[in-house]
């Protein structure tokens, strides 16, 4: 991107008369020109994407946190219909805190929550089951054969005696460690959701749904019962209440950047203008999103954040341009101009760069950060119009205070003029890495960085490593919640479904349970597998049970008579109407990436050696399988994600500066900083999962505008023949200034994130905060100490089509 | 027992134009072999065996060998401590019994009417019997009292034919030998197989036993030539002579005995359903019911050396009588729930099999319970 400039932008005019209004490019006159017609349009944009802002949701659906592409979701989607209330359930349990479940208030209790929350919207009612529900039967085992009923009798009142019936029933049901804990000190209201309400064929408003889960909690809970809930659902509820609170950190982010502005130019004024144009971007932004038919989740919530942040800094740029040409003396529309001609093209420049990383992040085939690339994409090219147009020209009308521009100049006058003397001590330190030892020392520290960094960075985990719900804080309720029905239920939160596909009515075939009962025995083989299930197991329970009970007869029979009469009775979990399909549970100890793929590697080697068309073994669901594939994803994106962001960037720096020394320069910091954040998330045990994907891109893209700054200035200046320690003395006084704001404000904004109480956004929070500041570090420190090395001001003349900014 | 349910016929239609159609377009079949038969699928050494299902164990020499689920053999050096799996089992169906007549020799039985045998104290098992064979040894059997005109003969050989049909689906549930070479087998549907020769070749019993509904045969127990065999129904079988011939015990309760134990004198004591125990002073000919406090099925019995009797039962309890099983009383240990075998380790410990594996209960557990029961005198036939 070279851009040289032929206009006049340092002739102090004062009077507006002796300014040709024809002067400038095309688009400069047509803005200027216009001003006031400018100012109208974006206040009636302003006023109806604000009004359309009001119809933005926040929502998050399963789908689009998942990598459908893959075909092992794929095949969970095509599949899912027929896998009953899997992916996709609730479970309250209602814990008694005194005595036991086995009490006429607590089951009444227990009667009335599971009436309210039938009627819930999107419960998948014949499937939903609690100790009432008629499907939650005992069977036993008589002289005549086999008996059984409903656990609650249908003759129940209340009285000792109908408690002491439930209590046998209990006992015979199957259902201590799945409905009932084994303490007997809770029971389960288990809920499967559907993705759209059967009623409407709407999508289940999950934020709607917690809130009613919340009231029922409110209502039932007392000194006698406790509930308990978990589910994906639970799960995304409070999430969006947790997005909530993350507006209160977006008005932190506000104040404090708002403070750093002002501490630095100390004008009321013009801070305030940058504060609002930055807001207006954001009121674009949220505008857009419902217009385009965008929402906000989780994940594109933090966007507004970045885009004002970013919008701080490129405001500040070109206030504090204004702001140097009003103290020279220059009219304010005229500074306003000058300044536009200036830095219109440096600032394109530098969001496109960031657009640049947002836009590699299209590439991961999920869609929630497909969708944080397409807000952030809006929000860089809103603030375009809102940092890069409309502040310069609101600018013109306000101008800016008198005292803070001739602070500005005076700043300026002493810090360029007198160098060799009074130089401000944190530019003369940063100067000293332009030479020996320092550079040297700081080149070695970097690779010696780096390469720790390295070593450290291969120990990085894909996905997440904490138990139950890692998007929300170990301490939360959820995981709280999640902690209790792991301690007190048999069955693991890290359930991975294999699914079985058989020609139609061939589900309970001798033959195909033979081969499901083979593909249990190798998963059982896995440190990592706690228990399996599936009808083969099912089968031999069964077959014992037709016994009398005796466990001599657990096997699997051979007689499709007595196969038959077992499916009959089976639970919907297992298989499908159709009988053609088969599921295979694995209850995993944890969700680990190598848990995970130890499980994915056995069902592919024995899918290999046994599928055929009559049989097929197809990965995967359940919430471990569906992570299974999202770190296939993750994995592989992350690696591609690296290679594009760097390639662009790459690209777009030598574009830029025409020279692969620079290039260098440019990028080599960059890298270590990238290294460095994955040591750094190995050592803060975040893994590489879907919230943290984006964090590099994002980083790599605003940390390469530090460079481009930086770079660009110290270029043109050893062109003219300046010593490298000149060359970057001055782009340190013109552009090294904003770059240390900018890396402050990015970096406060991101870090009060680390409050929401969304962990994952407060482990992105971290991890920007990082990238941000070590990135400015980078380019304030190791930019010069590598520039020693590889850029002497002979080796850039000897590059004639060398161009830069020219400033 | 059908050869194929009209389910299994429509899709055993439906294979058939699918395999047709398959020919006709090109195959998208992955690996395509298919899963072993469990009879010829070697047990799997496996991580999970020492905890998973077991169905008997019992002393050979100082040893102790378990059996249980998908061909699972375990082995105990020192007294049912540590455990460790048979280097060779050739099959993965699950093993109901074990017995050894010596440190060497023993029998195993199991599910498709597997009996295997190891000469090497349980380290390595072979194959001596199937399902398929067993019904066979049957059939000739049930074919040549037809021929020979014994009476009710055609109505065996008719189900004698079903069996054949009917393929390896049946087990065996109880083995026991005399020594290396005289040895029985009792299973479902009626099955009983005797061997004079350690296995090589089979007889049937089944004529010879007056069981003519098929009862399942839970267990057989052996002692010189006296045999008792307990099942379904209430059903017991005793034999004088070595199993040339069986007569039947009468008994007053109709649910299943999963065991029977021969005491001093002529007393007899069955057990099995619903915690039924029913005791006899008289080789079979009077009952008396003993109460053991829970309706809990009892699932396993045992004399042991110092004469008292033990009854373990599916919700964990071990019940001892000191008196010849007129009274028990319910040991304070509690090895798990799902008790399925009992046996004696050399340093007298209990070692018990059960849904979760083995457990060790040591000696001195025995002497502390509570008296749980006694005869009840109204069930005196």
């Amino acid at each position: 991107m070279s851009h040289v400039q032929s206009l006049p932008t340092d002739a102090v005019i004062s009077d507006l008369k002796e300014f040709d209004q024809r002067s400038g490019i095309l688009a400069e006159r047509l803005l200027f020109n216009n001003r006031l017609a400018i100012v109208v349009i974006c206040l009636f944009t302003t006023l109806v994407l604000g009004y359309q802002a009001l119809g933005l949701s926040l929502n998050a659906a399963f789908e689009k946190m998942i990598p459908t592409g893959h075909p092992y979701i794929a095949n969970f989607l095509e599949n899912r219909k027929q896998l009953a209330g899997m992916g996709n359930t609730l479970r309250i349990a209602v814990e008694a805190k005194e005595g036991t479940i086995f009490d006429a208030e607590y089951l009444d209790t227990v009667r009335k929550l599971s009436d309210e929350v039938f009627l819930l919207p999107g419960v998948d009612r014949p499937y939903m089951k609690s100790l009432w529900a008629p499907a939650v039967r005992w069977t036993g085992v008589t002289e005549d054969g086999l008996d059984g009923g409903p656990v609650i009798p249908d003759d129940y009142d209340g009285s000792a005696q109908s408690l002491e019936q439930v209590r046998i029933n209990v006992e015979r049901s199957g259902e201590i460690g799945q409905l009932v804990a084994g303490n007997y000190q809770s029971s389960i209201v288990l809920v499967p959701l559907q993705e759209r309400i059967a009623e409407t064929g709407e999508r289940i408003d999950y934020h709607a749904l917690s809130q009613r889960i919340e009231q029922l909690r409110a209502k039932y809970e007392s000194d006698k019962v406790a509930i308990h809930v978990t589910g994906f659902a639970k799960v995304v509820g409070d999430l969006i209440d947790g997005l909530r609170q993350v507006l209160v950190f977006f008005a932190a982010a506000i104040v404090i950047c708002t403070a750093v502005l002002y501490w630095y130019t100390r004008c009321l004024r013009s801070t305030l203008l940058v504060v609002l144009c930055s807001m207006i971007a954001v009121v674009w932004l949220l505008g857009l999103l419902p217009t385009l038919g965008y929402e906000l989740d989780p994940y594109s919530v933090l966007v507004p954040f970045l885009v004002f942040a970013i919008g701080m800094s490129h405001g500040a740029q070109k206030m504090n341009g204004i702001m140097q040409d009003i103290g020279r003396g220059t009219h304010r529309l005229v500074a306003a101009r000058y300044t536009f001609r200036r830095l219109f093209l440096a600032g394109m420049t530098a969001l496109l760069a960031d657009a640049v990383g947002f836009a590699v992040l299209m590439v991961i085939d999920i869609q929630v950060i497909q969708d944080l690339a397409i807000t952030a994409s809006i929000g860089v090219a809103v603030l375009i119009f809102t940092n890069l147009v409309l502040l310069p020209i609101l600018l013109s009308y306000t101008g800016v205070s008198p005292v803070a521009a001739q602070r500005s100049l005076k700043a300026e006058l002493m810090e360029a003029n007198d160098a060799e003397h009074k130089k401000h001590p944190f530019w003369a330190f940063l100067d000293l890495f332009t030479r020996t030892p320092w550079a040297g020392l700081a080149v070695g520290l970097g690779l010696v960085l780096g390469a720790i960094g390295l070593t450290i960075s291969f120990q990085l985990k894909i996905g997440d490593t904490d138990p139950g719900a890692p998007e929300l804080r170990a301490d939360s309720r959820y995981n709280q919640d999640n902690a209790f029905m792991v301690a007190n239920y048999a069955a693991s939160s890290d359930v991975y479904i294999v699914m079985v596909k058989t020609p139609q009515y061939a589900c309970a075939h001798y033959s195909t349970l033979r081969a499901v009962d083979a593909l249990e025995r190798e998963l059982q083989q896995l440190p990592g597998v706690e228990a399996t299930s599936s009808l083969a197991g099912l089968a031999k329970v069964a077959n014992a049970g037709m016994n009398e009970g005796s466990l001599k007869w657990y096997e699997m029979p051979r007689s499709q008579d007595m196969l038959n009469a077992i499916i009959t009775r089976a639970p919907r979990e297992m298989f499908n109407q159709n009988c053609d399909l088969l599921t295979v549970y694995a209850y995993l100890k944890d969700h680990k990436a190598d848990t995970l793929t130890s499980v994915v590697n056995t069902v592919e080697t024995f899918a290999a050696q046994y599928g055929s068309d009559d049989i097929r073994f197809l990965n995967a669901a359940g919430n471990a399988g569906i992570e299974a594939a999202t770190n296939i994803v993750v994995k592989k994106a992350n690696v591609q994600m690296l290679f594009l962001v760097y390639a662009a960037v790459i690209v777009l720096a030598f574009i830029t500066f025409r020279s692969w020394r620079a290039v260098v320069c440019a990028v080599v910091p960059l890298m270590i900083t990238s290294v460095l954040c994955e040591a750094l998330m190995v050592w803060l045990n975040i893994g590489v999962k879907v919230a943290t994907l984006p964090v590099i891109a994002l980083g790599v893209g605003i940390g390469v505008d530090y460079a481009l700054y930086v770079m660009t200035v110290t270029l043109a200046r050893l062109k003219e023949g300046m010593s490298l320690s000149e060359a970057y003395y001055k782009a340190l006084i013109f552009t090294g200034k904003v770059v240390v704001l900018t890396g402050i404000t990015l970096g406060i904004a991101v870090a009060t994130w680390v409050w929401s109480p969304i962990k994952f956004q407060a482990d992105m929070g971290i991890l920007l905060a990082f990238m941000f500041v070590w990135n400015m570090l980078g380019a304030l420190i190791l930019l010069p100490a590598l520039a020693h090395f590889l850029l002497r001001p002979s080796q850039v003349e000897a590059q004639p089509q060398a161009q830069a900014v020219a400033v | 027992m059908h050869a194929l349910s009209p389910l299994n016929r429509r899709t055993a239609l439906a294979a058939a134009i699918l395999s047709l159609a398959c020919l006709a377009g090109p195959s998208h079949a992955a690996g395509g072999s298919t899963v072993p038969d469990l009879l010829d699928l070697p047990a799997r050494e496996s991580a999970r065996a020492q905890h998973s299902l077991q169905l008997a164990v019992a002393r050979a020499g100082n040893r102790l060998v378990a059996v249980g689920e998908r061909g699972a053999v375990l082995i105990s050096d020192d007294a049912g401590n540590s455990w460790r799996q048979a280097r060779s089992v050739p099959v993965s169906v699950a093993l109901t019994d074990v017995h050894f007549v010596s440190a060497t020799h023993g029998w195993a039985v199991g599910h498709s009417g597997v009996v295997l045998h190891s000469a090497d104290g349980g380290e390595t098992w072979q194959r001596q019997l199937d399902g398929n064979q067993a019904a066979v040894v049957v059939r000739d059997d049930a074919k040549r009292r037809a021929e020979a005109g014994e009476e009710g003969a055609a109505a065996a050989l008719r189900s004698a034919e079903y069996l054949v049909t009917d393929g390896p689906d049946k087990p065996f549930l109880g083995v026991r030998f005399v020594d290396e070479l005289h040895g029985y087998v009792v299973g479902a549907y009626g099955l009983a197989l005797h061997t004079a020769d350690g296995g090589k070749s089979w007889q049937s019993l089944v004529g010879r036993v007056p069981n003519p509904r098929g009862k399942h045969l839970y267990q057989v127990q052996v002692d010189g030539s006296t045999l008792l065999i307990a099942g379904e129904q209430g059903a017991l079988f005793r034999s004088s002579d070595a199993g040339a011939s069986f007569t039947e015990i009468r008994t007053p309760y109709s649910g299943t005995f999963f065991g029977a134990l021969e005491l001093d004198g002529d007393a007899l004591l069955a057990f099995g359903l619903r915690g039924n125990a029913w005791r006899s002073e008289d080789g079979g000919a009077n009952w008396q019911q003993v109460k053991l406090g829970q309706p809990v099925t009892v699932s396993a019995g045992r004399r042991l050396q110092d004469g008292s009797v033990l009854l373990a039962d599916e919700s964990g309890r071990l019940l001892r009588s000191t008196d010849g099983a007129r009274s028990f009383v319910a040991l304070a240990v509690q090895p798990g729930t799902g008790l399925t075998g009992i046996a004696e380790a050399a340093d007298g410990a209990l070692i018990l099999s059960s849904a979760r594996g083995l457990s060790r209960v040591e000696p001195d557990a025995l002497a502390s319970g509570e008296r749980v029961s006694g005869i009840n005198v109204s069930g005196v036939k």
